[in-house]
This record gives C-alpha cells, structure tokens and sequence, in this order.
C-alpha cells in the first residue's frame, strides 16, 4: 500500500481550565489516502472539530496544546511534515495549498468586509506566484466550477449579499482555489437547508474526484456520512469507538453508541405507529467528568458493572479494517441496540 | 447615495437652527445687561434707552431672534461688541489656531493611540497590555491642565527645549494663507519657519493629545480581542496566512469601524473644546475666543462662534457616517 496522505497517530490535545487540564482528544489514530473519504462522526463535545483543528495547526493556544502523538502528512514534495510540531512557517506553507478547511458557518467564517472575490483571491495569492488579473480569473473559474451563477457578477459580492448556499459555495470555492489534497470540512452543510446540503454534498464528492483529494468529513448527522463517506470513524468523548469501511458501519455496526445513532435517523416509509424515534438518553459527558470505565456506559443500555464500569475498554479489531472500543462486543453482537 | 446626502443635510440643517434658538435665548436669560456693560456704570437711563433701541434690544425677544435669524440668513452676525469686526471674521481669524491644534493632536494620539492598542489587544493578559493599559488609565484620568502645565514647567522652563506658548515667536511672522502657522510655513517655503511653528504646536498638541490618545488605545484593543476571535480570523489563518497579516487584515481592518466613531466624536470634541490647552499655552484659537466673548457678554461672537461650532461638529459628523460606508459594506446604502 502506497504511504496514506495523512497518518495520525495516537493524537492527544488537552486543554487548560478552570476546573485543571482536560483532555479534548485522548489518544485517537486514523489514517486518510489520497482521493479517499473519511467521515468524523460523533455528538457535540465529542472531540471531532478539536481533532479537525489539530491537524490544520489551529488549536487555539493557550489554552490548548497538542499534548502529544503525530500527525504525518505527506506533501506534494514528497516530504512528510509532523503537523503536530511543525514550526509556524511550515504550517503557512501548508495551509491552503496543501490541507484546506471549510467551516460549518459561511456567514461568519467569511469576512463581511471584503467581496468573496478577494477573499479567494487573496488564498490564490498567497500561495502562487499570479498576477491579480490572473488569480481573478482562477477565482472566477473557480465560482463558475462550483455551479455559482454569473460568477463574474458575484466575485464583486459581499458575504452578505449572497444566500448561505452560495456563501457556502464560495467558501468552498476559496478552500479549493490552491487544489489541496486534503480537504477538512467540518460540518459544512449543517447551516443549509437540505436540498442545498444535498447539492453542496455532490459537489464535494464530485470535486474530490476530479481533484482526488483526501477529505475528512465532519458530521454528527450519520445520514450525511452514509451519502459519501468511504469509511466513517466514531468519536465519542475525545476517543475513537467504533471506525470501519461504510459499508460495514451502516450495515454491521458493533459498538451499541454506533447503533443507538443509526437507529435514531428518520428514515422514509418508516412505520409512525411504531412510537416515537428512539433517542440516546442523556448526553456526551463534561470532559472534566469523564465516568469511570468505559465513557459511554451510563447511556449504554448494555452496561454491566463488570466490565463496563471497571475498566476502560481497548480498541478491538473485529475484522482487519472495523475496530471497536466495547468489552461486550462480542456478547451483544446481534442483540438489538 | 444622492438621497441619504439630502437628508443628512437637511439634518444638519435642522441641528443648526436648533443650535441658533439655544445660543440666542440662552445669552438673553442670562443675567447682565449689555448696554450697562457697553457705556459703563455712570451712563445716564436716556442713554441706556437709545443704545438699547439701537441694537434693537427693546424689542420682544422672539422679534429679536427672528432679526437675528434673517441677518444669519445673510451671514451677517452682527459686530463683535468688543473688537468691532464682524462676529464671524473675529471667529474665522480664531478658528484655524484650534483646527490645526485639533487636528495635529489627532494625528499624534491616531498615530500612537492606534498602535498601542495593537500591541495589547494581541497579546491580552500579558506584562504589555497590563502595562500599556495601565498608561492609558493615566491618559484619560489626568487633568488636562495639570499635564499642560507640568509639560510646560518641565520642557518649557527646567530643560527650556521648547517655548511656554504662543503661535509663534515675536518677530517672525508668517504670511497669512490659511491661518494654519505650519501649513503657512510650508507654503511660505522657509525652512526657520516651519521649525519654529512645529516647536510652537508641539507641546500644545502633546497635551491636548493625552485623552483621544489614551481612549483610541482602549478602543482599539478591546475591538482587537473582540474580532479576534471570530471565525472568519480562524478562515484566515487555514488560508495560510501570515500571522502579521491576518492581525492587519482581517482583525484591524474590521475593528476600524468602531475606532473611527472614537476618532470622529473626539475630533468633534478637539475642535470645540480646546479652552484649557488654548488657555494654558496663550493660543489665540476658537476655545478662548469664546470663552472671553462669554464673559464679557459679546453675544455676537458668542451666537456665531457657537453655530460655528455645532455647524463644524455636524459635518465632522457626517464625514464619519459616511466613512462607515467605506469601512463596512454592510453599512453602505446604494
């Protein structure tokens, strides 16, 4: 196998507070290839923007520290950089050419400010050697490539003169604008009504393609995940429980947090008289608060006070690409969630 | 864009007339007589009657305003009662001493002001900001006289750098152009000359400086932490910009708006409000030129050099609004 575009390992990011240290993300490994999708599932609180963050190089410091583990990437030099302690200039270099990021809110992760125009030129010219005629046109080329109408009108736009599909759009479009092979998007369609959420999806997947980028995909909605994840990893209280291909997620999920999510999206045709859906009772955990044993077991319904609340379970292989951090994974298995 | 100027200057408008009602009733309520003050203790009543029939002041008062409304109307804002020029030339004469003293004192408080607040607004908590932050404390709580005076005892006097007050020394005189010493002495081209305006302007701008300079400061700090923290500074930054940049670009640019109203109000507060510094430093500017025409009941001077003012303040004012437009699109009106 070809080295994977981006390897992290073991990756912790702590935070200081006032209630001491706590740790965001305890110890989480995931790789990513080229042209390959990842998605990053898990509820608020769970750790997956914090990890997002931690491999652009933006964690918010103090308080926040990558505390320990590495973050490989392999760049188009043919390098590999340690994200997790590269020096700030490496991380500019990076950046936006290599690893670009969309956030989730495009009226405020835009500057009101400035046209849209400028803000993607700016990205294109800080990278490449253009002249602005020529960073104008690839940005141009850029809003006509994310199906923005009468790109050359809206480049003079502000952010809050465009509707949030096409602010969404044009912060894409600037993401893309230096075609990075990584892609982080953290939940980028979660402030969009669905059927622009759709279109912005299948333009995601469809540029992923033609660029054949790595993308992380950030969600806590497991049915966004199902449209275009290759594998899909599940986070839960800054640790990774369950990660497998998609297939396998959505059609064998082991740990019963993975269930309790996928049995908890409406769905088409579903029977109403069936009751209410079903819900995951109580919430992610403060991190300050983190229950003994396994995190998730005073939601788990197939909590047991030996082993679950003893001791924090292991990640566990159950085939050679699905591993999942449950002790009763085995006894569970085909029992409902 | 062609509306919204028609009715900012109808505002204006209105604030003048505003201003003019205030000014003339406020001067006639006040207790003092003019005519008495005119010829004198000793003057006979006959005498008294006919110079208060001759400057009308025997009529009612609201014929009176409507008089005076008419002859402002024509720019005619009566005859100072004590120098005998026309009110508004005596507040013209006086006004360029105060424009360019307001204005070399925003320049210096924008040019440190704006800085200082950079520097503790990105690094907030640390031994700079506390210590910057502390000096801007002192900025704003300090009286201005008693810092005007201290300048004045330390660099006039103890190390006799600089000179204790005036326009400019005795004997070398500027050519008259636009009233401001040191624009006048660029234009006159003579190098002796602009140095002595510059030595005369600058402890009077150093100390008229303090109070814009210190709130600028504060401003711009607190809007600095505020943008900071923003999600478009985080977009930035995954562009892979330049921290230095991303501070210029994307966090000072978009706190401006908020410093340009502190910019705008103060400038608005320099120009009227120079009395101390002008007093302290013996600047012939617009603050004495009122103050004395207060006191000696020169209602003339005092209801133009008052509409003057407010006229001033209106149109600084809306040269502010229409900067907002500028500095923030979403302000912007088509």
């Amino acid at each position: 196998m070809t080295q994977p575009l981006l390897e992290v390992r073991d990756l912790r990011v702590d935070f200081r507070g006032e209630m001491g240290t706590v740790s965001a993300v305890s110890g989480i490994s995931f790789t990513v290839q080229k042209g390959e999708t990842l998605v990053i599932v898990g509820e608020s609180g769970s750790g997956k923007s914090v990890t997002s963050l931690a491999v652009m190089g933006l964690i918010p410091q103090p308080p926040g520290r990558i505390a320990g583990g590495e973050i490989l990437f392999h760049a188009r030099d043919g390098q590999t950089h340690d994200l997790a302690k590269a020096d700030a200039r490496t991380m500019q270099h990076l950046r936006g050419a290599e690893i670009a990021m969309i956030f989730q809110e495009p009226m405020t992760a835009l500057n009101p400010v400035y046209t849209i125009g400028a803000q993607i030129v700016e990205t294109i010219r800080l990278h490449e050697p253009l002249s602005r005629r020529a960073a104008r046109l690839r940005a141009i080329d850029m809003l006509a490539l994310l199906g923005v109408p009468e790109p050359q009108r809206r480049f003079d736009a502000y952010p809050h003169e465009l509707s949030g599909g096409l602010r969404q759009r044009a912060m894409i479009a600037m993401a893309l604008a230096c075609s990075p092979s990584l892609l982080i998007a953290d939940e980028p369609t979660t402030a969009l009504d669905v059927t622009v959420q759709a279109q912005i999806l299948d333009m995601i997947a469809r540029l992923q393609k033609e660029l054949s980028m790595g993308v992380i995909f950030i969600t806590h909605n497991l049915g966004v995940a199902a449209e275009i994840a290759d594998r899909v990893l599940v986070m839960y209280a800054g640790q990774t429980v369950e990660a497998a291909p998609a297939a396998d997620i959505f059609q064998d999920p082991r740990m019963p947090y993975t269930r309790g999510l996928l049995k908890s999206i409406p769905r088409l045709g579903m029977d109403r008289d069936a009751g209410p859906l079903p819900t995951i009772p109580g919430t992610v955990p403060n991190l300050g608060e983190m229950p003994r044993g396994c995190a998730f077991h005073p939601r788990c319904t197939h909590a047991l006070p030996d082993p679950c609340m003893a001791r924090r379970p292991d990640l566990e292989p159950v085939t050679e690409r699905h591993v999942v951090r449950c002790a009763r994974w085995r006894d569970i298995a085909g029992q409902p969630a | 864009m062609t509306r919204y100027l028609a009715s900012r200057v109808g505002q204006l408008v209105l604030v003048l007339i505003g201003v003019s009602v205030i000014v003339f009733f406020t001067m006639h309520v006040l207790p003092g007589d003019v005519a008495t003050l005119l010829l004198g203790e000793r003057a006979t009543a006959a005498q008294l009657t006919q110079l208060r029939h001759q400057l009308g002041l025997d009529q009612s008062l609201p014929v009176q305003y409507a008089d005076f409304f008419w002859q402002v109307l024509q720019g005619n804002f009566g005859t100072s009662l004590r120098s005998n020029h026309a009110a508004l030339a005596d507040v013209l004469t006086a006004f360029p001493v105060t424009l360019q003293l307001a204005l070399a004192a925003l320049a210096l408080a924008i040019a440190v002001g704006v800085p200082i607040g950079i520097v503790a607004g990105t690094r907030p908590g640390s031994v700079w900001d506390n210590l910057l932050m502390t000096a801007t404390l002192f900025g704003v709580s300090m009286p201005i006289f008693w810092l005007g005076l201290m300048l004045l005892l330390l660099f006039g006097d103890l190390l006799d750098w600089l000179p204790i007050g005036g326009l400019m020394p005795t004997g070398l005189d500027v050519p008259r152009v636009t009233g401001m010493t040191v624009i006048d002495s660029i234009i006159s081209g003579r190098p002796l000359l602009i140095w002595a305006s510059l030595r005369y302007l600058a402890l009077p701008a150093v100390t008229l400086a303090t109070i814009p300079l210190a709130m600028i400061a504060r401003i711009t700090r607190s809007e600095m932490l505020a943008m900071a923290s923003l999600d478009h500074v985080r977009t930035a930054r995954a562009k892979g910009m330049p921290e230095g940049r991303v501070i210029i670009r994307h966090v000072l640019r978009n706190a401006m708006t908020p410093v340009i109203t502190v910019i705008g109000l103060q400038l608005g507060l320099l120009l009227s409000g120079a009395v101390l510094t002008e007093t302290i430093f013996s600047l012939p500017g617009l603050g004495r030129l009122m103050v004395d025409s207060i006191l000696s009941r020169d209602y003339p001077v005092v209801q133009a050099g008052a509409l003057f003012i407010a006229f001033v303040f209106v149109l600084v004012n809306l040269i502010v609004d229409l900067t907002y437009g500028l500095l923030d699109p979403r302000i912007r009106r088509s």
